[in-house]
């Protein structure tokens, strides 16, 4: 048995869930179901976090494009949805233990077989690994205003463009989330790595960075007060998260 | 007049003609003469074709009947007698003793002393009962009675109520007087003997049984727990044959009608048969399948096809017994050869036979020839003023069709009481809520077994005892129906002796159960917030019995979770808002008419929108309408009634270009211009007619039917002609699944029509089932055959062909290919949706079934309403249907409406957002995702911060998950909430 959560939506996806029940068809038991009222309520922070807590998988239910009870609420969900697959694939954590299905409430049987095929992969896969401060560190990505904003905005900055008017092709935009996940990542795990002093050259090591791209990022933090430098040892700095200096 | 209505019969039909009423704000008397209600429809097991179990769908109703303040329950009761005419009837009605005083708490401990048992009338007989008895476990009401005629008078039951001494051996019969402003007559049907049809030996042979019987057998609650087997040797068979039409369209044993339930209940228990048990082999004997409703079709082809149900065209001329088991002989009429089936169990599809002797007579009412009420001018009419019909009282009908029809009989009751409505209800009170807010949480878990729904697969006195080594839980139990009277009264009892302030129920969906729980612990005074469901039937139980050891595992996680979010729940306010009292009804055809009429008679304002330049929709272009009305004279007559209303404003020309807002509070704006405020749109949109593109159709001798009327019409037929008429011409393919319903009825109807005018003239009738299903119908079938029309059967492996004017057709009963040089070929096409329901239904946003109409919100108790609140429909919108449905529709969607629009103001959602201004940075992502603008960016004290409009929040929650700085929080789905779930179900 594998460990998966999902969060379905009321109007569908859930609905479906019921229908397959009503119908009386059988589907593997690994499955945990959370409803909430829209695929779109769900935040990224909540699908790390299930990862986090010893989750194999997680599915998330939706309303068929259009059919969204809320209108527009699975757009926000699938967009949320890629931006967290990518945060895992950070992490080194295979981004298909997410899936996203719509399934409406007249498809019992379509949602017996998503989440057969769904439970089968899974428990085809070998044991998710991961460590525990770099999921940590995504979630606080996940938590960040900066990401937050691109997550919610995709769509406005490839149609409408960002203030400037600038309008993003899909690759911009692909590579513009790859990159700033990326350094958000690395900022955020630095920022975990230094509860004990630490100078650039231990993390640049312990994280495969180049030192020169860690100063940086320290440099960054100092800027937003969350460092500090903490002492001078052997001529090389070591610095400290502000929290815990 | 008097603004309360008496409703006979507490099966189905009278209990949602009496819920809308006392929901509209009438006072209801519902009278059943059983001593619980719910009818027929609380014996079966599952309803076609969703096989819904049919008491989860039912005992909601049952107990939100009994417990809602305007109804006065009368049952084991019968009405004596009535005097008096519309608006002021004086009812006598006689409350046979019970023998057991109200003061009953339905605990059962007499029926378990009780030395006597007695078949059991709700197994109808084959199972037992004590003398001191509830008919079954969800009866409402849920206390007891004794049955006087068999009982000993060993008084061990007084014994056992010592406690609560409710036994009361003096008690009488009691003559109660009511006084009401209209009856409704839905008393429903009895079963044919089928001891007369002595050639198949029922009760003669103990394995030969009836429908009902098999249903009470496959019936988990039922007398076998739900074990099919032989009542002889107690094995399970491995043959079973359904014979149909027992009594049914049999004019020399039972009755020449047709009892339009039983093709799709035998196939519904052929279905739960194999469900059971694959391996036992089931054959339907049959004269024509009747699937004519929707969904029916489709349910019909999944017989076939996935389970591999056998049917064989023949009716069966007897049964006799050979060894252990019974030989069925019949005639299989497409192989032309007489046959002989060996089977262990033989299943009988008795007759439905009316029910209205009694009742008639004491409301002078007249019957038709066979026993049913006669109707004058819509279906729920009586010749007498302010007595209403509804269901199988009036003619055989389906739960569906008697649902909308019940409806329709409230609408009519409650248009005729109008100035009467809320004089003598009370709003439902509960009493002030307890402040739990300082409180730590004090939970209490109910398992329920659901009979053997949820019990056969988790164990759940385990389950109970688990949830008890849970934090915060200071009360488990589990409960063998949590949603019965009794069940309720537990958790009430449970939530004041415990100090509760939090509730669980583990058993179905909160999909439909929520409300009822809410409104339970609301009743002792906790905010109905402070409820929480743990579905482990549709999601555990029903889907994973194949794993019973997994699914007792996941039981628990789920009980978990619910524990840990039950925890964190938090009471909710919802905000009121007003209702604009009026509606919106779309498509002006008969059904639309006929629904705005009867929305303006209840008193509400009613825009009425037609694209096209007139009233009337595709009766304008019918000359003559089954079975003997004129359509433009329909028209005139429902135009004439519009035209007095004064509530009513006709928009022609017009089409709905967009509507905003949500329940009680839409704002459409017409093709026109003009802005209209509504509290509730319904769809009333109809159907056309398909053009075909097949037979030949474009040829000049090919016609739809609804061509050949206006050629009828215009005399431009001439005598000695050949007509040949095609049926399911596009309906019941592979490209269009479902059955038209009209076509049988309407070719056979053109065919007389042609008959009668040119006598001379021939007509073929090509078929693959004759599907005249109504009584009058069926009675036009049998005239025109008498009228020489022919009816040549066709399989759809090998259908006719057109070309030019030859026909040529293979007739599977005759066995014989041969060709017909037609003058005129005629198509029943099929009735399809019209082209703008995808824009609609997008517009709207409401769901489409597969077959292209509207999907309603339950196929058989909510017909008329949609799932989102403030949408309806009625009619051809819902699915193809004849005039008599349609108005039975079309008026009962009159009094789902009412029951919107008779309030002053409706609770908004208490699920809205929730914005922190601490953390708010006035970014304003919020208000650019929320689809409803709902939230908005506001200037507070110079700085900008978010704000949410609660009446127009519809609770999604896109704005919690996308805020920048999560200062917003989704109530009743925080994150905190969402988390906790997660974390119990993976925490070790």
């Amino acid at each position: 048995m594998s460990k998966i959560i999902g969060f379905l939506c009321n109007w569908c996806c859930y609905a479906g869930a019921d229908l397959a029940g009503v119908s009386r068809f059988q589907y593997l038991p690994d499955i945990r179901i959370i409803r909430m009222m829209c695929s779109g309520r769900l935040d990224p922070t909540i699908i790390l976090d299930t990862f986090l807590h010893g989750a194999d998988g997680v599915f998330i239910g939706g309303c068929h494009p259009g059919d969204c009870h809320y209108i527009s609420g699975n757009y926000y969900a699938e967009k949320k949805i890629d931006m967290t697959k990518r945060m895992l694939e950070v992490v080194d954590i295979d981004p298909s233990r997410i899936r996203l299905e719509w399934v409406s409430a007249s498809e019992g049987s379509r949602f017996v077989e998503v989440i057969n095929e769904f439970t089968e992969k899974i428990r085809k896969l070998d044991q998710i690994k991961f460590e525990k401060d770099d999921l940590k560190a995504i979630i606080l990505s996940a938590e960040d205003y900066r990401l937050r904003i691109l997550a919610t905005k995709q769509k406005d900055l490839m149609e409408e463009g960002n203030k400037y008017g600038e309008v993003f092709t899909m690759h911009e935009m692909d590579r513009l989330l790859s990159d700033m996940i990326k350094e958000d990542y690395e900022e955020k795990k630095i920022l975990l790595m230094l509860k004990d002093p630490l100078s650039t050259k231990d993390i640049a090591e312990k994280m495969k960075l180049k030192p020169p791209r860690v100063l940086r990022h320290i440099l960054e933090l100092k800027k937003r007060e969350l460092v500090k430098m903490h002492k001078i040892e052997d001529k090389t700095p070591l610095y400290i998260a502000e929290e815990y200096a | 007049m008097i603004g309360a209505v008496l409703i006979i019969g507490g099966g189905v039909g009278g209990m949602v003609a009496s819920l809308d009423l006392a929901n509209i704000g009438y006072k209801v008397y519902l009278v059943e003469s059983s001593p619980s209600i719910g009818g027929k429809m609380s014996q079966l097991d599952k309803t076609f074709p969703t096989l819904d179990c049919s008491m989860c769908t039912l005992a909601p109703r049952m107990v939100d009947l009994s417990r809602h303040p305007s109804i006065e329950l009368l049952a084991y009761s019968e009405v004596e007698s009535v005097k008096g005419k519309e608006g002021d009837f004086r009812v006598k009605v006689r409350n046979k003793a019970r023998y057991i005083d109200d003061n009953c708490t339905g605990c059962g401990e007499c029926s378990e002393v009780c030395p006597v048992e007695v078949p059991n009338e709700y197994e109808v007989g084959c199972g037992f009962r004590k003398i001191i008895y509830r008919p079954f476990p969800q009866a409402v009401p849920s206390i007891f009675t004794i049955d006087m005629d068999h009982c000993r008078k060993c008084y061990k039951c007084l014994d056992a109520c010592k406690d609560i001494k409710a036994i009361n051996f003096s008690q009488k019969d009691e003559i109660i007087e009511i006084n009401v402003g209209a009856i409704i007559d839905t008393v429903g049907f009895s079963l044919f003997d089928v001891s007369k049809v002595e050639e198949y030996g029922y009760k003669i042979y103990p394995n030969v049984i009836t429908g009902l019987e098999l249903e009470r057998l496959i019936n988990a609650s039922g007398f076998t727990g739900g074990e099919i087997y032989r009542a002889d040797n107690r094995e399970v068979p491995k043959k079973i044959a359904f014979i149909q039409c027992v009594g049914s369209r049999d004019i020399h044993n039972g009755v020449p009608y047709c009892s339009r339930v039983c093709c799709m209940y035998a196939i519904k228990q052929a279905i739960l048969v194999k469900e059971h048990h694959p391996e036992i082999e089931c054959t339907i004997f049959y004269i024509d399948i009747r699937a004519f409703g929707k969904g029916y079709e489709e349910f019909y082809d999944r017989a076939v096809e996935e389970y591999g149900i056998k049917f064989v065209r023949g009716r069966a001329a007897e049964i006799y017994k050979k060894g252990d088991n019974h030989i069925v002989r019949y005639e299989d009429t497409i192989s032309g050869k007489a046959g002989e089936y060996e089977c262990d169990m033989a299943i009988l599809a008795n007759a439905i036979l009316p029910n209205n002797e009694k009742m008639a007579e004491i409301l002078r009412l007249e019957l038709d020839e066979y026993g049913f009420i006669k109707s004058k001018g819509l279906p729920m009419e009586t010749e007498r003023k302010g007595v209403y019909v509804a269901g199988v009282a009036q003619d055989v009908r389906d739960i569906t069709d008697t649902v909308a029809m019940s409806c329709g009989a409230a609408a009519l009751a409650a248009g005729d009481l109008a100035s009467e409505r809320g004089k003598l209800v009370k709003p439902k009170e509960f009493p002030l809520e307890k402040d739990v807010s300082s409180e730590e949480a004090r939970i209490g878990v109910f398992v329920c077994h659901c009979g053997s729904n949820i019990a056969a697969v988790i164990d759940t006195k385990v389950l109970a005892e688990y949830a008890k080594t849970l934090k915060n839980v200071v009360y488990a139990t589990d409960t063998m129906y949590a949603c019965s009277e009794e069940g309720i009264n537990n958790i009430r009892t449970a939530v004041v002796e415990h100090n509760l302030n939090r509730v669980i129920v583990a058993a179905c969906t909160p999909r439909t159960h929520e409300p009822l729980f809410r409104e339970t612990i609301q009743e002792v005074g906790l905010n109905p917030y402070l409820f929480e469901f743990a579905n482990i039937r549709e999601h555990c139980s029903w889907v994973h019995k194949d794993y019973p050891k997994e699914a007792n595992e996941k039981a628990k996680d789920i009980i978990k979770s619910a524990v840990a979010r039950a925890t964190l729940l938090e009471p909710q306010k919802p905000e009121k808002m007003p209702v604009t009292q009026k509606a919106i009804v779309i498509g002006g055809g008969v059904a639309g008419m006929e629904a705005s009429y009867q929305i303006a008679r209840g008193g509400f304002e009613v825009h009425l929108i037609e694209k096209k330049e007139k009233l009337g929709g595709i009766f304008n272009e019918m000359y003559h309408l089954f079975p003997d009305l004129d359509p433009k004279e329909i028209v005139r007559e429902k135009i004439d009634k519009i035209n007095s209303n004064k509530k009513i404003k006709v928009h022609l020309n017009t089409r709905l270009e967009d509507l905003s807002g949500f329940v009680g509070n839409f704002d459409a704006t017409l093709s026109d211009g003009s802005a209209i405020s509504a509290g509730a749109v319904v769809l009333a949109t109809g159907g056309n007619e398909w053009k075909p593109n097949i037979y030949g159709y474009g040829q000049p001798n090919v016609y739809t039917q609804l061509e050949l009327q206006r050629l009828i019409a215009e005399d431009k037929i001439s005598d000695k002609e050949k007509i040949v008429m095609i049926q399911c011409a596009g309906s019941r393919e592979k490209y269009r699944r479902y059955c038209s319903r009209i076509c049988c009825s309407e070719a056979i109807k053109n065919a007389i029509d042609i008959k009668k005018k040119w006598p001379h003239t021939e007509i073929y009738v090509l078929y693959r089932d004759i599907r005249t299903f109504s009584h009058q119908a069926e009675e036009m079938y049998l005239e025109a055959g008498k009228l020489g029309v022919l009816f040549i059967r066709f399989d759809l492996n090998e259908r006719p062909e057109v070309k030019d004017d030859t026909v040529s057709i293979n007739d599977t009963l005759l066995r014989e290919k041969f060709t017909i040089k037609a003058d005129k070929v005629i198509l029943s096409a099929a009735i399809v949706p019209d082209d703008e329901y995808e824009s609609l239904s997008k517009m709207l946003r409401i769901p489409l079934s597969s077959d292209g109409f509207f999907l309603e919100a339950h196929l058989k108790l909510r017909p008329l309403d949609f799932t989102s609140d403030g949408f309806f429909l009625c009619g051809t919108a819902q699915s193809p249907k004849d005039y008599v449905d349609t108005m039975c529709q079309a008026v009962g969607v009159a009094s789902r409406v009412s029951i919107l629009l008779s309030k002053e103001e409706i609770e908004a959602e208490g699920i809205t957002s929730m914005v922190n201004e601490d953390l708010c940075i006035g970014c304003g992502i919020c208000e650019s995702v929320c689809p409803f603008m709902a939230i908005k960016v506001v200037e507070k004290d110079g700085r900008k911060k978010a704000e949410v409009t609660n009446v127009k929040c519809k609770g999604c929650g896109v704005c919690a998950s996308s805020c920048t700085m999560r200062a917003i929080t989704m109530r009743h789905f925080t994150d905190d909430q969402l988390i906790a779930e997660e974390r119990a179900i993976l925490e070790a």
